[in-house]
C-alpha cells in the first residue's frame, strides 16, 4: 500500500515586470483589474500612478515596476495596463490598494516545501520584501510580502509630501 | 443581530425611564390626554420592537395593556389606579427581562408570573390590531357623528374557491373585526354524498352586517381574494323604514334572500339605537371643559433614536454609492435610447437623490446641543472673574452636521472665553462707562445658502486696533513700518504666537489662541472673522458648511484631467484675454486691482507651462482676490466628497475627490491650502 | 410552531424586501429560492402555509412552479401570491387561470403587500 504525506499547499497569483516573475498569496488579492483608467493626483511621488474607483472606494494605485526594480534598474519598464487590488495590513489597518503590473501570468498551487528562502544578497531586490522564492520550470519567482512593501512605501510618501513644504 | 439586541435594550430603558415620567404625572392627572397618547405610543414601540427580537413575552404582555390604553384613550373606558399600577410593574418587568435575559432567579421569576397575571386580569375585552391601526389613523375625528352603516351581502363563492388557496371563513373573520354580522348559510346546492367533490365549494351565505361607517371600500377590501361575480354588496340607509326603493333593490338583486325584509328592519334599529347611546356617551367625554394636559409640557425626546456615528456614516457611504451607481445607469440608458428604460431609471433616480438628502439629513444635529457646554463655562467663568453676564441664544435650531458640530465646542469655547476675559468689563467699569451692569453675550445662528453663520457677539470694550499693532510689532509678527489698516490689524489675532493678556491668565491666553480656532474652523471648510468697535463690543463670525460629505462644485478641466473647486470660494470665471494678464501671465486685473494667478497645470507639473490656457476662476480667500487658470469651464457639478486613498491622507491641497457620472474620478481642490502653499513658496 | 412562507424570486433585492416586510410583521419562518426549481425542494411534505413567486424566472418560471405546486396533493389548496411586473392583459388571463389566490404588481407598497399576505395566513 502507498502512503500519501498531506503537503500543504498554498495558491498564488503570478504576474511578470520585465523578465521577471513574481507572486502575491491568492489571500491577498482582491480583484483583477483591466483597461481601468487611472486618475493622476498632482504632487505625489514618482511610483504613484494615482487613483481609481474600486466599488465607490477611492484606491491609490502604484506603479509596480518602478518600485520593484528601484534599487537596480537593470531594464527599462513601463506602467503596466492591469491592476491587481490587494488587501493589506499596514500598522494593523486594513487598506486596499491597486498594483499595475505588465502582464498577469497565471494562479498557481505550490507546496509549501518547494518555498525556498531569499539569499540574503544577490538579489536585486531588497530581501525584506520578500517571502521566498520557488520555482516553476526553469524560472524563479519572488513571493512579494505586500504589506511590507506598502509599509515601506507609506514612509516614502510622507517624505516625498514634506519634501515639497521644504522646497 | 446580538449587537441590534443590545440597541433594543438601550432603547427600550430609555423609553422606559420616559414611561414612568409620564405615568407619574398621570398619577396625578388621570384625565390628561397627551400622556395616555405618550404611552400608548411607547408601548406600541416597546411591543413591535420586542416582537423583532424574539421577545415574546414582553411582546404579549405589552400587547394587552396596549389595548388598555387604546381604550382609554377611545374614551370606553377610564385610567384607573390599578392601570397605572400596571404599567408601573410591567415597566419593572421588561427592565427585568432585558437586563437578565434568560437567567432569572426563582425569586424574580415569581414577581413575573404576578406581574403578568395581574396585567393578564386586565385584559377584559380583545382588540384586535387591525383595529387599533384604522383609529389610530382616525382617533381625532371620533367626536364626528358615526355614520350607522348596513350592508346586505350574498356570498357565492366559486366552486374551485379552494383550488385557489383562498379559505372562505376569513371573510367571516375580517367582517367581524369591522362590525357586528349576521349570517345564513344557503345548502340547498350541497350534492348527496356521492356526488360530493371534497375540493369544491358547495356552500353559499347571505349576510347583514351592520356597524357605523362601513365604507365600500372595506367591504371590497374584506372581499380582495374574490372575483365581481362571487357576490353582491347592497348597502341601505339605517332608517326606522326600509324605502320602497330599497326593498325593490333587495328584491331584484337578492332573490329568496335568507332573511326577511322584517328581519333587516330590526337590525337598523338596533343598530340606530346603539350609535345614538355611543354618541351620547362620546359627546360626554370630549367635551370636558377643562381639557387637562393641553397646559402640559409636551413630553419630547423618546421619538429620537440614537445610532451609532459609524453606522451611519457606512449608510452615508451605501447611499452615495447608489447615487453614483444610478448616474452611471443614467448615462448608459441615454446611449440606448429606450423610454420604458429611461422612465424607470429616472423614478430611480429620483428615489436615490431622496434617499442621500434623507442621509445627509440624518447627520444633521440642532446647534442648541452645544449651548448646555456654552452656558455652563460662561456661568462659570463670569463668577470667577466676578463679570456679571446674560446670555442671549437666536437660531438655536438651526442644524449642521454632527462632525463640525463636535469640532465646533473647542473653538466656541475659546471665543466665548476671551469674550468674557478680554470683552465683557467689571460690573463698576461698566457702570463708568454708562453701560448696564450686566453684560450680554449672544450666540446668533442663522443659514445662508449653503452655509450656516455663528456669531458671538458681546458689548464690552471691544478690540483696539491701534493696541493689537502694538502688540504685533512686538511679538514681531509685523514690521513698525508697516501700516495695517483696521480690519488687517483685527484679523493679526488670528496670526500663530498671538495672545493679548498682559499676564497670562488662567482663563484665556495660553499662547495658543485665535490661530487656533482659526485652524479648526478652515479645517471644516469655514471662514472666521472678526469685527470690533471700541467700547461698543466684538462680534465674531463664523461661516460653516452645512454638511461636509457634499459640496457644490465648478468643474473645470485642466490638461486631461477634471477638477473640482468649491462653489463656496469661487467670484467668477472670465477669458483670461479680458483680465490683461501681464506677458507671463502671473498676473491679471480684476476689480481694478493686480491680482496674482495660479496656472494650476504648472503648479501640478502636468505640462510644460506653455500658457495657452484660457479661462480663469477669480476665487476669493480672506478678502484678497486669486486666478485660477484653467483649460476649460465645463459646469456646476454637487460632489459627494471622498476620501482620497490612506496613502494620500497627508496631501496638502485636496480636500478628496469624486466620482462623477460616467464614473471617471474628479480632484477637489482645497483652495485654502493650495493658497497657503503658493504663499509659503 | 411557526407558519412557513416560500418565497421565490431571482432578484436578491426583491427577495430581502420581502423577507424584510414580512419579519417584521408577522413571527414567521421563511424559505427563499431564486428559482422555481429551487422553491419546488421546499414542497417535501413539510407544512407550507404560503407560496409568494415571481412570474419570470429563470430555470423554472413561476407558472411552472404553481402548475407542478398544485399537482402535489399536500399543497392543492395552498394560498399563492404571484408577484408580476406584467401588465399584458394576456399573461395576466394565463396568469389567474393557474388558480391563485392573489397577484400582487411590482413594485408594491408595503401596507397593501401586508394586507394580502395576512389575509392569506389568516
Amino acid at each position: 500500500m502507498k502512503k500519501y504525506i498531506e503537503i500543504e499547499k498554498q495558491t498564488f497569483l503570478t504576474f511578470a515586470i520585465g523578465s521577471n516573475w513574481f507572486a502575491l498569496n491568492i489571500h491577498k488579492v482582491l480583484e483583477v483589474q483591466r483597461n481601468k483608467e487611472i486618475t493622476p493626483v498632482p504632487s505625489t511621488a514618482e511610483f504613484v500612478l494615482g487613483i481609481i474607483n474600486f466599488r465607490g472606494e477611492i484606491l491609490t494605485v502604484v506603479d509596480a515596476n518602478a518600485k520593484l526594480a528601484s534599487h537596480k534598474k537593470t531594464e527599462k519598464t513601463t506602467p503596466g495596463k492591469i491592476i491587481i487590488i490587494v488587501e493589506l495590513d499596514i500598522n494593523d489597518r486594513k487598506v486596499n490598494a491597486g498594483i499595475s503590473v505588465e502582464k498577469v501570468l497565471k494562479v498557481i498551487e505550490v507546496p509549501i516545501d518547494q518555498l525556498k528562502a531569499v539569499p540574503e544578497f544577490g538579489s536585486i531586490y531588497n530581501p525584506e520584501y520578500l517571502y521566498g522564492v520557488f520555482q516553476i520550470n526553469e524560472k524563479f519567482v519572488s513571493v512579494l510580502n505586500i504589506d511590507k512593501i506598502f509599509t515601506a512605501l507609506e514612509l516614502d510618501f510622507i517624505l516625498e509630501h514634506s519634501g515639497n513644504e521644504n522646497e | 443581530m446580538i449587537e441590534y439586541q443590545d440597541k433594543y435594550i438601550a432603547d427600550a430603558l430609555q423609553l422606559i425611564s420616559n414611561v414612568e415620567e409620564v405615568l407619574l404625572k398621570l398619577e396625578e392627572n388621570p384625565m390628561w390626554n397627551e400622556g395616555i397618547q405618550e404611552i400608548f405610543r411607547v408601548l406600541h414601540t416597546l411591543k413591535g420592537s420586542a416582537g423583532m427580537f424574539g421577545l415574546n413575552q414582553i411582546e404579549s404582555f405589552t400587547h394587552i395593556l396596549e389595548n388598555k390604553y387604546h381604550l382609554i384613550r377611545e374614551g370606553t373606558e377610564q385610567l384607573s389606579p390599578l392601570v397605572i399600577q400596571c404599567t408601573f410593574e410591567a415597566m419593572d418587568l421588561i427592565v427585568l427581562m432585558l437586563e437578565s435575559k434568560e437567567n432569572l432567579s426563582e425569586s424574580k421569576k415569581q414577581r413575573v408570573l404576578h406581574i403578568q397575571q395581574a396585567i393578564a386580569g386586565l385584559e377584559t375585552q380583545y382588540v384586535t390590531e387591525s383595529e387599533i391601526f384604522q383609529t389610530d389613523i382616525s382617533h381625532n375625528q371620533y367626536s364626528t357623528p358615526s355614520q350607522a352603516s348596513i350592508w346586505l351581502i350574498r356570498f357565492i363563492p366559486d366552486s374551485d374557491l379552494f383550488m385557489r388557496g383562498v379559505n372562505p371563513m376569513g371573510v367571516f373573520r375580517e367582517i367581524a373585526e369591522l362590525a357586528s354580522i349576521q349570517t345564513r348559510v344557503n345548502f340547498q346546492d350541497v350534492p348527496s354524498l356521492d356526488r360530493f367533490k371534497y375540493n369544491t365549494t358547495h356552500l353559499s351565505w347571505d349576510l347583514i352586517i351592520t356597524g357605523s361607517d362601513i365604507s365600500r371600500e372595506a367591504i371590497e377590501d374584506v372581499f380582495m381574494f374574490y372575483l365581481d361575480n362571487e357576490y353582491i354588496a347592497l348597502s341601505l340607509n339605517a332608517k326606522d323604514h326600509l324605502s320602497d326603493l330599497e326593498l325593490e333593490a333587495i328584491n331584484d338583486s337578492f332573490k329568496d334572500f335568507l332573511f326577511h325584509p322584517d328581519e333587516i328592519q330590526a337590525e337598523c334599529m338596533k343598530l340606530e339605537s346603539r350609535l345614538a347611546a355611543a354618541m351620547k356617551e362620546n359627546t360626554l367625554k370630549t367635551y370636558n371643559p377643562e381639557e387637562p394636559g393641553n397646559i402640559e409640557v409636551q413630553t419630547k425626546k423618546n421619538s429620537v433614536i440614537n445610532v451609532a456615528s459609524e453606522r451611519l456614516d457606512d449608510y452615508v457611504n451605501l447611499v452615495s454609492e447608489l447615487v453614483i451607481l444610478n448616474s452611471q445607469m443614467e448615462l448608459q440608458v441615454q446611449k440606448y435610447a429606450n423610454p420604458e428604460m429611461s422612465k424607470l431609471v429616472s423614478s430611480l433616480n429620483k428615489l436615490s437623490r431622496k434617499f442621500r438628502d434623507n442621509a445627509l439629513h440624518m447627520r444633521l444635529v440642532q446647534i442648541d446641543v452645544l449651548l448646555v457646554r456654552l452656558r455652563r463655562l460662561i456661568r462659570d467663568v463670569s463668577l470667577k472673574l466676578g463679570k456679571e453676564v446674560e446670555f442671549v441664544s437666536e437660531g438655536t435650531d438651526t442644524e449642521l452636521d454632527k462632525t463640525i458640530i463636535n469640532a465646533l465646542e473647542a473653538p466656541l469655547l475659546h471665543i466665548l472665553r476671551n469674550s468674557l476675559d478680554h470683552g465683557i468689563e467689571t460690573p463698576e467699569e461698566r457702570l463708568r462707562k454708562n453701560k448696564s451692569r450686566q453684560g450680554i453675550i449672544r450666540f446668533i445662528s442663522f443659514y445662508s445658502g449653503a452655509n450656516v453663520f455663528i456669531q458671538i457677539q458681546d458689548d464690552g470694550k471691544g478690540i483696539d486696533p491701534e493696541f493689537i499693532r502694538t502688540k504685533a510689532i512686538e511679538k514681531g509678527l509685523i514690521n513698525a513700518k508697516d501700516t495695517p489698516d483696521k480690519k488687517e490689524c483685527l484679523a493679526l489675532i488670528f496670526a500663530p504666537g498671538f495672545t493679548t493678556a498682559e499676564t497670562v491668565s488662567e482663563i484665556s491666553g495660553r499662547g495658543v489662541g485665535m490661530d487656533v480656532v482659526r485652524q479648526t474652523i478652515s479645517d471644516l471648510r469655514g471662514e472666521i472673522d472678526v469685527d470690533s468697535e471700541i467700547n461698543l463690543g466684538t462680534s465674531v463670525t463664523l461661516k460653516l458648511p452645512l454638511t461636509l460629505s457634499i459640496i457644490d462644485t465648478l468643474m473645470v478641466r485642466i490638461e486631461n484631467s477634471i477638477f473640482l473647486i468649491p462653489l463656496s470660494s469661487i467670484i467668477s470665471c472670465h477669458n483670461i484675454s479680458a483680465l490683461q494678464p501681464d506677458t507671463y501671465r502671473r498676473q491679471i486685473v480684476y476689480d481694478s486691482e493686480l491680482i496674482p494667478t495660479i496656472d494650476l497645470a504648472e503648479e501640478f507639473c502636468m505640462d510644460a507651462g506653455l500658457a495657452t490656457k484660457q479661462k480663469v476662476v477669480i476665487i476669493s480667500h480672506f478678502d484678497k482676490y486669486y486666478g485660477l487658470i484653467v483649460d476649460e469651464v465645463i459646469g456646476e457639478n454637487q460632489a459627494v466628497i471622498r476620501p482620497l486613498s490612506y496613502f494620500h491622507r497627508h496631501q496638502e491641497f485636496l480636500s478628496g475627490a469624486s466620482i462623477l457620472g460616467d464614473g471617471r474620478l474628479a480632484l477637489i481642490l482645497d483652495t485654502t491650502k493650495l493658497i497657503k502653499r503658493k504663499i509659503l513658496k | 410552531m411557526k407558519k412557513n412562507v416560500v418565497i421565490a424570486d431571482d432578484f436578491e433585492n426583491t427577495r430581502w424586501v420581502i423577507e424584510f416586510t414580512i419579519k417584521n410583521n408577522f413571527d414567521i419562518n421563511i424559505l427563499k429560492a431564486e428559482n422555481g426549481k429551487e422553491a419546488l425542494q421546499y414542497f417535501d411534505g413539510r407544512p407550507i402555509h404560503l407560496l409568494i413567486t415571481d412570474l419570470n424566472m429563470p430555470e423554472m418560471t413561476g407558472i411552472e412552479l404553481i402548475e407542478q405546486v398544485k399537482q402535489l396533493s399536500a399543497y392543492q389548496f395552498l394560498p399563492i401570491i404571484l408577484l408580476t411586473t406584467e401588465t399584458d392583459p394576456t399573461k395576466r388571463n394565463e396568469a389567474s387561470a393557474l388558480k391563485i389566490t392573489a397577484w400582487i404588481k411590482k413594485p408594491f407598497k408595503q401596507d397593501e403587500f401586508l394586507k394580502v399576505v395576512k389575509k392569506c395566513l389568516g
